[in-house]
């Protein structure tokens, strides 16, 4: 793994200057020597581990670092980067194993996939609800507010630990404490139009406590409101975002932290909520049965 | 159902914590009962809210833009049936924040100069010259990164 002149570097060596060089030019004051150190552990271990450790550096680093537009703008870099690495050291790994074993004669496996995120099969309906019909009115009425508040959206649904079960900040599991957080997602040029500035630190979230701001926006409260008094007084509350891009942005940035402190990573942190198929008139002029409700995404 | 964001600043000892800010920002107000609420809208995935007739409170990370130089939010809800003006109770609560020895400000989201590029925020301080102390605001132009919609 050793980059001396000389010595071609490996696809993980090449990739981690890469970043480097990109962080210094962004940052004159960036600790390369820390960096270099830390990374080595992503070659030469656990993956998994190996990127929780590069992070809680970068958070570190993040610290020490002159002003918050600095600190913000590193951790988005490195951020960015720090999955691309772990996919690079899990394939250095591979191909060093299927070297060593092609050079003791024997037959080389192919190489292994990089490490896939651990699944966690999303909660449907959301815990807090009690049933999906429930659920369903729920998302109904919410698309209906959003309506009468005159706010342009494409899609709607829940995030957090009542569709995962735990929270990915703090570890613990969906209980009294947790809010149900919903979301919708706003149409381009929205939030700009409603003079909306999204969250510093969580990408292109807009919050219930700033929408409650813009003029005509009360039938989003008279929603939460209600929907506290159906759940037994649990909050819920929907959050904006300022495009579906940001959104998975956002739902990476909380697989990140999770990584770092340790806790689980998932696959998406988010349900995205399809409507009930309205019955055909003639078929609900019959009085039949409920139809079925749609599968939601699980984006 | 009115909102108002604060966004207080705090001394150094209680930058990294938010259980303590809350806890001292709450008695300050004269609450003393509150409640650890878990988020995912919070950076820190939670916040501690408490309620003190006819508002409700919510104290959490500072994320926004523009205030850089201030720790936590104070978010102060007040129910659509109350007809006491938001200004204010945000005043009487500025005051007494103030009055503890925290920084306070507000984002004026309504001023002309308000761009994608500027924040204008409101900085409340105490003027302690006269017989009583007296409520103050000083307007602030900060600059920020583009907002990336």
């Amino acid at each position: 793994m050793a980059g001396a002149a000389g010595i071609a570097k490996t696809p993980f060596e090449a990739k981690r200057d890469e970043i480097l060089g990109s962080l210094q030019s962004q940052i004159g004051s960036f600790n390369k020597k820390d960096f270099e150190e830390q990374s080595k552990a992503i070659a030469a271990a656990n993956p998994d581990a190996a990127v929780a450790q590069l992070t809680a550096l970068t958070n570190k680093i993040a610290k020490g670092q002159p002003t918050p537009i600095h600190t913000n703008r590193m951790k988005e870099a490195v951020g960015a980067q720090i999955k691309d690495l772990a996919a690079i050291a899990e394939a250095d790994k591979a191909a060093a194993a299927d070297a060593a074993k092609s050079a003791a004669g024997a037959v080389a496996a192919p190489a292994a996939a990089p490490a896939a995120v651990k699944k966690c099969p999303l909660k449907n309906p959301p815990l807090g609800f009690k049933d999906k019909a429930q659920f369903d009115q729920a998302m109904g009425e919410l698309r209906k507010a959003l309506d009468d508040a005159g706010i342009k959206y494409s899609q709607v649904g829940v995030r957090g630990s009542s569709v995962i079960g735990f929270s990915q900040t703090k570890g613990t599991n969906f209980g009294k404490k947790s809010d149900i957080d919903v979301f919708f997602i706003m149409a381009p040029g929205e939030a700009k139009r409603l003079g909306l500035k999204p969250s510093k630190n969580i990408p292109g979230l807009v919050l219930p406590e700033k929408i409650a701001a813009v003029p005509g926006s009360e039938p989003l409260q008279a929603w939460s409101d209600k929907w506290k008094g159906e759940l037994g007084g649990r909050d819920i509350s929907a959050a904006g975002f300022t495009s579906s891009g940001a959104f998975g942005a956002a739902a990476e940035k909380s697989n990140q932290a999770a990584a770092a402190a340790g806790r689980k990573e998932v696959e998406s942190n988010f349900l995205t909520h399809t409507p009930p198929p309205a019955p055909a008139p003639a078929a609900a002029a019959a009085a039949p049965p409920a139809a079925a409700p749609a599968k939601d995404k699980t984006t | 159902m009115a909102v108002s964001i604060l966004h207080i600043a705090v001394p150094r000892n209680l930058r990294t914590d938010l259980a303590q800010a809350a806890s001292a920002i709450f008695r300050c107000l004269g609450i003393s009962e509150f409640e650890e609420r878990e988020s995912t809208n919070y950076i820190s995935g939670r916040y501690f809210s408490a309620a003190r007739e006819p508002l409700s409170f919510k104290v959490t990370v500072e994320d926004d833009q523009g205030f850089d130089d201030y720790h936590f939010w104070l978010v102060l809800t007040l129910p659509v049936e109350s007809r006491l003006p938001m200004n204010d109770l945000v005043m009487q609560t500025a005051e007494k924040l103030l009055g503890c020895g925290f920084g306070v400000s507000q984002e004026d989201t309504q001023d002309p100069e308000r761009s994608e590029t500027k924040v204008v925020r409101t900085v409340y301080s105490l003027d302690r010259s006269g017989p009583s102390a007296k409520v103050e605001k000083r307007r602030e132009l900060i600059p920020v990164d583009p907002v990336n919609y």
